[in-house]
């Protein structure tokens, strides 16, 4: 799934400016999975923007709803229609969904409400962690299913490097050496020989470097 | 009937009842309802009048069954010795292997609402919850109705049925009446029932001589109070609000460590807005301890009668 997380509020108030009318959109695709962006997560930051703007004695009123997904644009019509009653749309979506949705508003200003830091999974409760960079390049095959790009903080495609120490990256936090989790990994399912195998420097256009990613499928046109 | 046989082994502890009615008291359900079936006592003479056949099974029976919060306390002051909660486990085992399919407090999830996320199934203290088919199902003789899962849900999905007074709406709806019918309404004490309730029912003698300053309500476990409860509390008027809950290491279900992390993130959020984040606190008091809960209380009241309302115009 995508993560995200809410922006410090400070943050959301000084983009907000004097904005007296606020649409809040929640999502329920990614964001609710990851507890950022659900009806509860709209719910709480109605009350908190309402307190704050208390706190301040200046009238706000808001707006909430929570659409089944906000990156697709069948999804966004009812609400753009109510949108119109309000000075800005605050959404709790992903980047995508507030671009989507910025791209359809028309004249009204759309703000997030969130940073979106990563596609990952849920590690335990209350926790995740990022697992993929979508490089459009898929490693995954000859490195037992776990990602050098996104587990190696270098993400080295020929690894580990001098920083991994017992089994521990060098930029600390606990942060487990991607290189040995793959050597790990290649040895648990009797596929170490691919460890002797030199990855090529990797053609990176797939990538973020090649400049903004589309995909097309024409057999679903 | 045949699979009465697993109640029968306690026909003998049922007749120890004395009718004593030293449960009441201490029972959040009956405290609500007001009403003799919803108390432990009203209950087993329930089951006594299953066992000499003057009860027929029924929906109606095996829900006040399963409309419990595993507090304990009603065995706690049984004079008798009465096992309770051990009488009702058996009582609901036969009713749900009898059929009859009730959920009494026991926490349910709406699917067409729920978003799959699992994070009820991991915060769940007691294994209670699991995604069997595509579904998220409770065990209704493994949840305790803590209540843990309520505000984890993203989606609102999880719920309690009858909350008994410590719902989120019902909490709503009691903190609007207290700061709409009490000019001098300062605060709100939210108190597990676990740890503090017995402590304030001895502290506050009756509801004559209660505080017009502070309602104190009962939430269950303190870990099941949701933020959104606490904010709207500040939106209503509250100079402040207190959470008493047991100590960490009392909380069978985890719900103290939760209140507090919960309680910390919001004063973090307070303190952003340019709030007071004193206006939020959270306090452990240990079952019975009334002097401490009333020491507490004060302290609370003292350090927000300084602070001063939440006024519109720029006044923390």
């Amino acid at each position: 799934m995508i993560l995200a997380e809410r922006k410090p509020i400070a943050d959301i108030l000084s983009h907000l400016g004097d904005a007296r009318r606020v649409l809040l959109v929640g999502c329920h695709g990614c964001v609710t999975v990851c507890s950022a962006g659900g009806q509860k997560e709209v719910d709480l930051l109605v009350d908190v923007l309402q307190l704050a703007r208390k706190a301040q004695g200046q009238a706000i009123e808001i707006g909430k709803m929570t659409l089944e997904r906000q990156c697709d644009v069948e999804f966004l019509s009812e609400m753009l229609e109510q949108a119109k009653q309000f000075d800005v749309i605050l959404s709790l979506a992903c980047g995508a969904g507030v671009q989507l949705v910025a791209e359809r508003a028309g004249s009204l200003r759309v703000l997030p409400a969130l940073n979106t830091t990563a596609i990952g999974v849920s590690e335990q409760k209350g926790q995740w962690g990022e697992r993929c960079q979508a490089c459009g390049d898929c490693k995954l095959p000859l490195t037992g299913g776990i990602c050098p790009v996104t587990r190696c903080s270098k993400s080295l495609l020929n690894g580990p490097c001098g920083g991994s120490s017992k089994g521990l990256c060098e930029i600390g936090n606990g942060t487990p050496c991607g290189w040995q989790l793959i050597i790990d990994r290649l040895e648990v399912t009797g596929c170490l020989d691919q460890y002797e195998t030199i990855l090529e420097p990797a053609d990176w256009s797939s990538a973020r470097d090649g400049g903004p990613r589309k995909l097309v499928r024409e057999d679903l046109k | 009937m045949t699979q009465l046989a697993k109640l029968e082994k306690w026909k003998g502890t049922l007749n120890k009842c004395i009718r004593c009615g030293y449960c009441y008291e201490h029972c959040q359900i009956y405290k609500s309802s007001r009403w003799e079936i919803d108390s432990p006592r009203g209950k087993l003479i329930l089951l006594y009048g299953l066992l000499s056949g003057e009860v027929e099974p029924s929906d109606y029976v095996a829900n006040k069954l399963f409309e419990c919060f595993h507090c304990n306390r009603c065995q706690k002051a049984c004079s008798s010795g009465v096992p309770i909660q051990d009488v009702y486990a058996d009582a609901r085992e036969f009713f749900l292997e009898s059929g009859f399919d009730v959920v009494g407090t026991t926490s349910q999830t709406d699917h067409d609402l729920c978003a799959r996320c699992l994070n009820c199934v991991r915060m769940c203290p007691h294994e209670a919850r699991s995604f069997v088919d595509g579904k998220i199902v409770t065990d209704r003789l493994k949840c305790q109705s803590c209540g843990s899962c309520l505000d984890i849900c993203s989606e609102k999905a999880v719920a309690i049925g009858r909350g008994f007074g410590t719902n989120p709406d019902e909490l709503q709806r009691s903190i609007k009446l207290f700061f709409t019918q009490n000019s001098n309404a300062k605060a709100i004490v939210f108190s597990c029932s676990w740890s503090t309730f017995p402590g304030f029912q001895t502290a506050n003698f009756d509801e004559q001589e209660a505080d017009p300053e502070t309602l104190t309500l009962v939430t269950v476990c303190s870990g099941r109070l949701n933020s959104q409860t606490v904010l709207e509390t500040l939106l209503q008027g509250a100079w402040g609000v207190l959470i008493c809950c047991c100590p960490e290491s009392d909380c069978a279900h985890g719900g103290s460590g939760r209140a507090k992390a919960r309680m910390n993130a919001l004063q973090k959020t307070l303190e952003e807005i340019g709030i007071d984040p004193r206006r939020i606190q959270v306090s452990e008091v240990a079952q019975g301890n009334t002097k401490l809960f009333s020491e507490t209380t004060k302290k609370f009241m003292d350090e927000i009668s300084d602070l001063g309302a939440l006024s519109i115009g720029g006044k923390q």
